[in-house]
């Protein structure tokens, strides 16, 4: 021990670790080859261009009589819902005895560059819908949408209320003009059009991951990693880290004219949350938001922060709304301990009062 | 593990774990020069390690296709080391470890990097309080070398290769923009002025002078740069000119990016350095390189969220990032006339077909839809024959 009382054997004893650590997590690794990420068993019901539409297998013998249709958003895989069997939103829901269908957006590639938020909400959403309706021979359904897809979810029952029994939304960006968030900064003068001319209409999803992760770079960039190298000799761990790193860096491409309406409608104009938005010539009117509504919301999301969620409830006319508040982050209401507690049981309870 | 069993891998693993049972045996007996005392052990403390790689490479005909060890042994063996366990990661099977696996090293290389900056920090404490302006001054500009290309080293590909050029050639750049920027210089006290503070680390100047530079430049060449050309080369001509223009409003943008995350990372170091300073007048300071990477991380997180939530970053960014979005289409545009003499078809063309393609999907669906509610109108009229849903 020096006199600045640093320990350099134990620095480098550390070192060491770090480095035997490094390669037992490199040994680890050589033996994976399934990470077995959504695993809840699911049946391809229609399809549309790249889009897909599954219906999870019920758990339960007689599962609630009108379906619930799950919308994520178009930036990432709508698998977070079941990363794996013990962190599984969407097990939770089949065993509160909902009966869940789950719209998978797809990759679009040139061929779909495109397409417009037209064609997302009145095409394939509204198709998706008709094609469960006729199934199950219903006039509504319920519809769970979860951050941009809860705001998609959102312009659909404005423009479509009548197919819509209950709507429940999860981390929904909604005001995209609250300062607590860097997003809505920074989108707020976007050039987003020649973003998209410079990717050749089709704005990669690298692109967007890059953006996100510079909203905490240390934290994302660095510290994961780094922390992480200690628990590289446990299998077990590493498999939960790698699920999850697949979902993150796991992001589609964007069509252009989607993209850059979503980016200038809302988050430059704010046109949603001042009920302005219009889609394909027809008044986006939160008014029409009648039926019941669960907002629920992240009180630690550092991307769509809490403030961005909460004016909904006040800004739509249902008289059987509720908001409910969690004290995790983004993912972390889908996926840490207490929220798959909480959230999925919950969920269902609410949509299975409703009848 | 038989000799029959081995693979470049387990012969690779195997050799490293054991240098590194070499490495932690010599760390339990010597003493590397100690910090501040200038006291230093005889004994090589790279020596145990150098015999046993050597032997190990002398030895095993598998790993001679491995990089052989340098005159700077230390450096070279952590490149050696490094560059292996990347080779080593493209064995891994699933493609997702394999990238979450790259993922760590690159991390694992800026932690290392900035372990060095550590190591050396610690050597040079000054034990005399006269001493510590210089060890401070010193160490703020040896980061300088650690901080750089930080902000980009996870940067995806198309951001990279669109900052590839600049960075890669920034000496010449540099000389080629101090030409550019002369005529305006000599002509500019403001300019002279602010040239002169940035060339000695001013960053504020920096971004002073390329905000006045480039309103001189737009008004005086850049105003030829976008001038109709004439001839029969015209546009190619004006597109050469208009990427020309793109690329310096870009280089300048860039630069003024750059010189926001310089200022931010040179900035958060003074303040770590300021803090461990309090700490070792208080007896606190940390006591392993992980200690120090934790205040390390903490503060530079801190310093970023203060920076970006100004609306001078969320406007320099957005300028940034829309300078760079149209050189690339600029690029591109211009690269798509090139490829146009070949008989093959370019992007532009391509575009043109999944336009049509786009187009003839919808009518389609229209279509379908269309002869689906017919059938079903007619299915209902009285006496009507059945019809196919085919």
């Amino acid at each position: 021990m020096n006199k600045f009382n640093y320990d350099p054997q134990k620095s480098i004893q550390e070192a060491v670790k770090t480095t035997t650590k490094l390669m037992n997590g490199l040994q680890n690794m050589m033996d994976i080859e399934d990470l077995e990420i959504a695993t809840t068993p699911k049946e391809l019901v229609y399809t549309e261009d790249k889009v897909c539409l599954y219906r999870c297998k019920p758990t339960v013998s007689k599962p609630h009589p009108i379906p619930v249709l799950v919308v994520y958003a178009l930036v990432n895989r709508q698998y977070m819902l079941d990363i794996q069997e013990n962190k599984s939103t969407v097990r939770r829901w089949l065993d509160a005895g909902l009966d869940v269908y789950m719209l998978d957006w797809g990759y679009p590639g040139h061929v779909d560059k495109y397409l417009t938020m037209e064609d997302y909400i009145d095409g394939y959403l509204n198709n998706a819908v008709d094609f469960i309706l006729e199934k199950h021979n219903l006039k509504a359904l319920n519809i769970i949408g979860i951050c941009q897809g809860a705001t998609m979810s959102v312009i659909y029952s404005a423009l479509y209320a009548e197919k819509v029994k209950n709507l429940v939304t999860l981390v929904m960006p909604f005001d995209f003009h609250t300062k607590d968030s860097l997003l809505n900064r920074w989108a707020l003068n976007m050039d987003i059009d020649s973003m998209i001319g410079a990717s050749r209409g089709l704005l990669s999803g690298d692109m967007m991951n890059f953006g996100y992760n510079m909203l905490k770079p240390f934290e994302l960039s660095f510290d994961k990693y780094i922390y992480f190298i200690d628990k590289l000799d446990d299998k077990d761990a590493i498999m939960d880290f790698l699920r999850m790193e697949t979902w993150i860096y796991d992001s589609p491409s964007q069509a252009g004219p989607m993209l850059s309406k979503f980016v200038k409608d809302l988050y430059r104009d704010n046109k949603l949350a001042k009920n302005e938005l219009e889609l394909g010539g027809r008044k986006v009117d939160l008014k029409n938001i009648k039926m019941p509504v669960l907002c629920m919301l992240a009180q630690k999301d550092h991307l769509v922060p809490p403030a961005s969620t909460r004016p909904f409830i006040d800004a739509i006319p249902s008289t059987d709304k509720e908001l409910l508040e969690y004290p995790v982050g983004h993912i972390g209401i889908f996926v840490s301990t207490k929220a798959l507690k909480d959230v999925g049981p919950k969920i269902g309870k609410w949509i299975k009062e409703r009848k | 593990m038989s000799k029959e069993q081995q693979t470049p891998f387990s012969v690779w693993t195997d050799m490293n774990k054991q240098m590194l049972e070499a490495w932690s045996a010599w760390a339990s007996k010597a003493m590397p020069v100690l910090p501040g005392t200038g006291e230093t052990t005889e004994a090589n403390p790279f020596q145990a390690y150098y015999d046993f790689f050597n032997k190990s490479f002398s030895q095993n005909p598998l790993l001679s296709s491995m990089p052989a060890t340098g005159r700077d042994f230390t450096e070279q063996m952590y490149k050696s080391w490094f560059d292996g366990m990347k080779n080593m990661s493209t064995f891994i099977p699933n493609q997702a470890a394999r990238d979450g696996f790259d993922r760590f090293m690159n991390s694992f290389n800026v932690f290392t990097g900035l372990q060095s900056y550590w190591d050396n920090y610690l050597k040079n404490i000054p034990t005399d309080m006269k001493d510590w302006e210089t060890f401070y001054k010193n160490a703020l500009q040896q980061y300088q070398d650690v901080s750089k290309g930080l902000a980009m080293s996870f940067a995806p590909e198309q951001m990279k290769g669109l900052l590839a050029l600049p960075q890669e050639a920034m000496g010449s750049i540099q000389q080629t923009l101090l030409q550019l920027f002369k005529p305006w210089v000599e002509d500019s006290a403001a300019l002279q002025t602010y040239l002169q503070k940035a060339l000695q680390g001013d960053k504020d100047a920096y971004k002073e002078f390329l905000d006045e530079w480039s309103k001189l430049f737009k008004d005086s060449v850049g105003k030829m740069l976008n001038m109709p050309a004439v001839g029969a080369n015209r546009a190619s001509i004006e597109k050469m000119m208009k990427l020309l223009d793109d690329y310096v409003k870009f280089s300048v943008r860039y630069g003024e990016l750059s010189s926001i995350f310089s200022t931010m990372l040179s900035g958060a170091m003074e303040k770590i350095l300021g803090y461990l300073a309090e700490l070792h007048a208080d007896g606190k300071q940390p006591q392993t390189f992980m200690e120090f990477y934790s205040i390390w991380s903490s503060f530079n997180e801190k310093a970023a969220a203060e920076v970006y939530s100004t609306e001078e970053f969320a406007r320099i960014m957005n300028e940034t990032v829309s300078a760079g979005s149209k050189l690339q289409i600029m690029y591109d545009d211009f690269m798509q006339d090139l490829l146009a003499f070949l008989p093959i078809p370019n992007r532009r063309e391509l575009d043109d077909v999944e336009m049509e393609v786009y187009k003839l999907r919808k009518t389609v669906k229209t279509l379908e839809k269309d002869l689906k509610d017919v059938k079903t109108l007619l299915s209902k009229m009285p006496g009507a024959p059945a019809v196919s849903d085919k």
